[in-house]
């Protein structure tokens, strides 16, 4: 297969992906995955 | 002779430019430091989320959505796309880490460097590989026992069960560990000794990963990036094929060899089909670019 027939074929997987995430509201999810990390990093802090 | 003619002077230029976006992505990146809220955009670079981040890097997502027994489609769907659209060009122009191993080169500048002979090459970049398939895996397995409810397997895998990479890596190490260290308590406890109790096994071991990786940058450069990196090995399997990458000009190209001098990744270009570089290394850096005296490197988009 030629390189670029193969980078259109991961282009388009890359875009199916991204389409089910966000049918799925997984960027909700990661929004809140993300905050709760950023909630652990600090928490991991404490306060003197 | 054409051989004789030197390299083009543009690669400082090029190479100040290429800092500077870096420090910018860093800022970027970083911009909870500013108080600016986290965001949810994730990157193909190898960084993770730390106290000051406002984005988040995609193989440090994954392994976290693996391990919370959730399918990773944005990760994947960032590597994809980036990796077929642009290759490793993250690694060079945006990567935080990628931005410390290129300080480290040019504090070490006046040291030696070594180019490893190709099959050397082969040979570390399956440890990062390995690294890569390794953490995949037993992310996987802490997925499955979280959707199993098999608490107690959970927990006996400790500081490894959120993002286990994370433990290990240098740049966690770096961007989270180190700041944490030192931010314990805030900026006015930013001399307290006593904070370092923090310290246990596992912080004199990611120290020890920590000063492997500076040894293996000062002497090769990128070393890192070349063998180690998870987000390098996947991005660079996608970026074998992508659309954006370096091509030779063969009817200008005299074999001169000064972009193989100063490639930061050790490419042998030349053995390269002239098409474009099919290289699982190759950033995109354009350093190859801007040294070819005769302009016979260059970009090529599809």
């Amino acid at each position: 297969m030629k390189s670029n027939a193969k980078a259109f074929l991961a282009f388009s997987l890359g875009i199916i992906l991204l389409a089910i995430a966000i049918s799925t509201n997984q960027f909700e999810l990661i929004q809140e995955i993300i905050t709760e990390i950023t909630k652990s990093a600090k928490a991991a802090i404490p306060v003197p | 002779m054409a051989w004789h003619k030197k390299p083009k002077t543009n690669l400082t230029k090029l190479r100040l430019l290429r800092t500077f976006v870096q420090f910018i992505m860093f800022i970027l990146m970083n911009l909870t430091f500013f108080l600016i809220g986290a965001t949810w955009l994730v990157l193909p670079v190898n960084m993770p989320r730390s106290i000051f981040s406002s984005s988040e890097g995609a193989f440090f997502l994954l392994q976290r959505m693996l391990t919370m027994a959730i399918i990773p489609l944005i990760p994947l769907a960032v590597f994809f796309l980036f990796g077929a659209i642009l290759g490793r060009f993250f690694c060079a122009w945006a990567c935080p880490f990628g931005l410390f191993q290129d300080i480290l080169g040019y504090l070490s500048s006046w040291i030696r460097k070594y180019e490893p002979t190709r099959e050397t090459n082969l040979s570390l970049r399956q440890i990062g590989e390995f690294i890569t398939g390794a953490t995949l895996l037993f992310s996987t397995f802490i997925g499955i026992n979280v959707a199993l409810g098999e608490t107690a397997t959970v927990e006996a895998f400790d500081v490894f069960v959120d993002q286990p990479w994370a433990v290990l890596s240098p740049s966690a190490f770096l961007f989270t560990a180190i700041p944490l260290l030192f931010w314990w308590g805030g900026i006015e406890n930013f001399f307290i000794w006593d904070k370092f109790v923090l310290i246990d096994i596992i912080f004199w071991l990611r120290l020890f990963i920590f000063i492997f990786a500076i040894i293996v940058v000062i002497y090769i450069p990128r070393g890192w990036c070349r063998w180690f990196c998870p987000v390098g090995i996947i991005m660079g399997e996608l970026g074998k094929n992508s659309l954006l990458g370096i091509g030779r000009n063969i009817s200008k190209c005299n074999h001169c060899g000064f972009c193989e001098d100063v490639c930061p990744m050790g490419i042998r270009i030349l053995s390269h089909p002239a098409e474009k570089v099919r290289s699982q290394q190759c950033t995109n850096c354009l350093d190859c670019v801007a040294v070819c005296p005769e302009d016979a490197m260059e970009i090529k988009f599809l």
